[in-house]
């Protein structure tokens, strides 16, 4: 067992019981929370997303962190979400062959992208959005122990993307619906 | 979380921290050095050709792996199938003394190992790799997630005892969150202070790229290569194979050794040997050639030992393992004899 495996397993974990954390359950929001999380490591749920998606990114598992304590508003607004998506096609893209350069290659020598990082933070600190930039330091708290030999995998994984996804489409469609109901 | 609860100066701070240790541990190793390939040990030697079929690699087998050991002895490693379903599918060992005893198999890696060191769901695995250096016996090997060629993520695991026991398999970083296409490896090449340049296709044959890893089979550093590129030991040089060839290998500077499968047929396993690193090749010898309906002899696997000989391993007709040695002598000569 390793470091990572453990964390990988125990993440998609917790990720389930955020997803649940979402269903409109009223009071007893904290305990589906609670029964998910340990559903999806007894019943095969956690191992197989682990199998299947890979690693989740510390972004990710903090963001289901604030929604099982129910932090909210989440940090993730659907602005956020667009620029995750935006840069996601050109991520994956090009790490898994789609283009003349491997971007995924870039993290594991990643000082280019740490400096990359310097604008971000100023922008966020700018904006005053504390948690954002509180979220990225994490991510780089997490990488500078070691565990993760990649950087990217700290920042952004496809679930990550997938519900970047989801929050810009369901965006699109309440809008598209206020329209027909004007 | 609302961000006026935060204190202001709280996240700067963290984040100013955060990036001073993670700008320490990042990684900038010097430029990869490639080792030239040594020469071999002894003069010359003779013609030699020999044949056998490894005792207990039956039933179901698929692709093999050789090395030799610092003390001489030869170690394989294939997959084996219990039943035709590859859900249950183990790598398997089996080791040669120097006198030629081959030792009881024993299993090093199944789907129920696997799942327990990755605490992932894997449906499969496949494909196994070893390589010897020092005392370090590396293997890797190719898991699936979902089916056959989704998901796909390399394994490795290493060995300092000779194969007795074994390091905890690990799931190796290659690509962002999963591979969304098949996953190939060729046997790595030998880089200076001892690490290693780990050659792989990607996304189905698609990518070509290389894995450099430290001592210790971690990932440093990856680099994509042009699609005619393959990962020689003076480094990533354009060598245009033959058509169908499954496993290369350098004898010498410019003198390759491919074996596989002339445009493709299954049915004959050859040998093809080019002298200007692969400007040219022609076909040096066929291994195995037969016309019923059940041949097949696949999955090739080279490796040149440091006595100067070279060995073979295929799956025989998916019921077996067979191993040849032969000199560069015997290739010299002309056909089988």
């Amino acid at each position: 067992m390793s470091f990572l495996a453990a964390y990988g397993l125990l993440a998609h974990a917790l990720i389930f019981g955020a997803i649940a954390a979402l269903l409109p359950l009223g009071i007893l929001r904290p305990k589906a929370a609670l029964a998910a999380t340990t559903l999806a490591l007894l019943v095969g749920i956690a191992p197989g997303l682990h199998g299947i998606l890979g690693t989740p990114s510390v972004t990710l598992l903090q963001l289901a962190l604030l929604q099982l304590a129910n932090k909210t508003p989440s940090p993730f607004t659907v602005r956020a979400a667009i620029g995750v998506l935006a840069f996601a096609v050109i991520f994956y893209a090009m790490s898994w062959g789609f283009g003349p350069f491997d971007l995924y290659a870039l993290g594991f020598q990643p000082r280019a992208i740490l400096m990359a990082m310097l604008p971000l933070a100023a922008a966020l600190h700018w904006r005053k959005m504390h948690a954002a930039l509180l979220i990225l330091a994490v991510d780089l708290a997490a990488y500078a122990t070691g565990v993760f030999p990649n950087f990217w995998d700290v920042l952004i994984d496809p679930l990550l993307v997938l519900l970047a996804f989801c929050m810009v489409a369901r965006q699109a469609y309440l809008r598209f619906s206020a329209r027909g109901n004007r | 979380m609302v961000d006026r609860d935060i204190p202001r100066w709280l996240p700067i701070t963290l984040f100013i921290a955060a990036l001073a240790a993670a700008f320490w541990r990042a990684p900038m190793p010097a430029p990869a050095h490639f080792e030239p390939t040594p020469p071999a040990s002894t003069p010359p030697l003779a013609a030699e050709f020999f044949s056998e079929k490894i005792p207990e690699a039956n039933g179901n087998v698929g692709p093999s792996t050789l090395a030799r050991l610092p003390d001489g002895r030869l170690i394989i490693a294939w997959q084996e199938t219990r039943t035709e379903e590859a859900s249950d599918a183990k790598i398997r060992l089996q080791f040669q003394d120097k006198q030629g005893n081959w030792s009881k198999a024993r299993d090093v890696a199944s789907r129920a190992t696997v799942a327990g060191h990755s605490f992932a769901y894997l449906s499969q695995l496949d494909r196994p790799l070893l390589y010897a250096e020092g005392n370090w016996l590396h293997l890797w090997f190719v898991t699936h997630g979902i089916s056959d060629w989704r998901s796909a993520a390399i394994i490795h695991t290493f060995s300092s005892d000779g194969g007795q026991s074994w390091a905890t398999q690990s799931k190796m970083a290659i690509a962002p969150g999963f591979n969304p296409g098949g996953l190939q490896l060729a046997p790595p090449v030998q880089l200076a202070e001892g690490e290693l340049a780990l050659p792989l296709q990607e996304n189905s044959g698609k990518v070509h790229s290389w894995l450099r890893l430290a001592a210790t089979g971690t990932a440093i550093e990856k680099i994509r290569l042009p699609a005619e590129q393959s990962l020689m030991q003076q480094g990533p040089a354009a060598v245009n194979q033959p058509p169908g060839a499954e496993s290369l290998i350098a004898l010498s500077d410019k003198n390759l050794l491919a074996a596989g499968h002339p445009e493709g047929n299954r049915k004959i396993l050859q040998l093809w040997h080019s002298i200007d690193g692969g400007q040219h090749w022609q076909t040096s010898r066929v291994i195995e050639r037969a016309a019923d309906g059940a041949a097949e002899f696949t999955h090739p696997f080279l490796l040149r030992t440091r006595d100067g000989r070279i060995h073979l391993t295929y799956t025989w007709r998916q019921q077996g393992i067979r191993h040849l040695y032969f000199t560069e002598a015997w290739l010299a000569e002309g056909d089988r004899p």
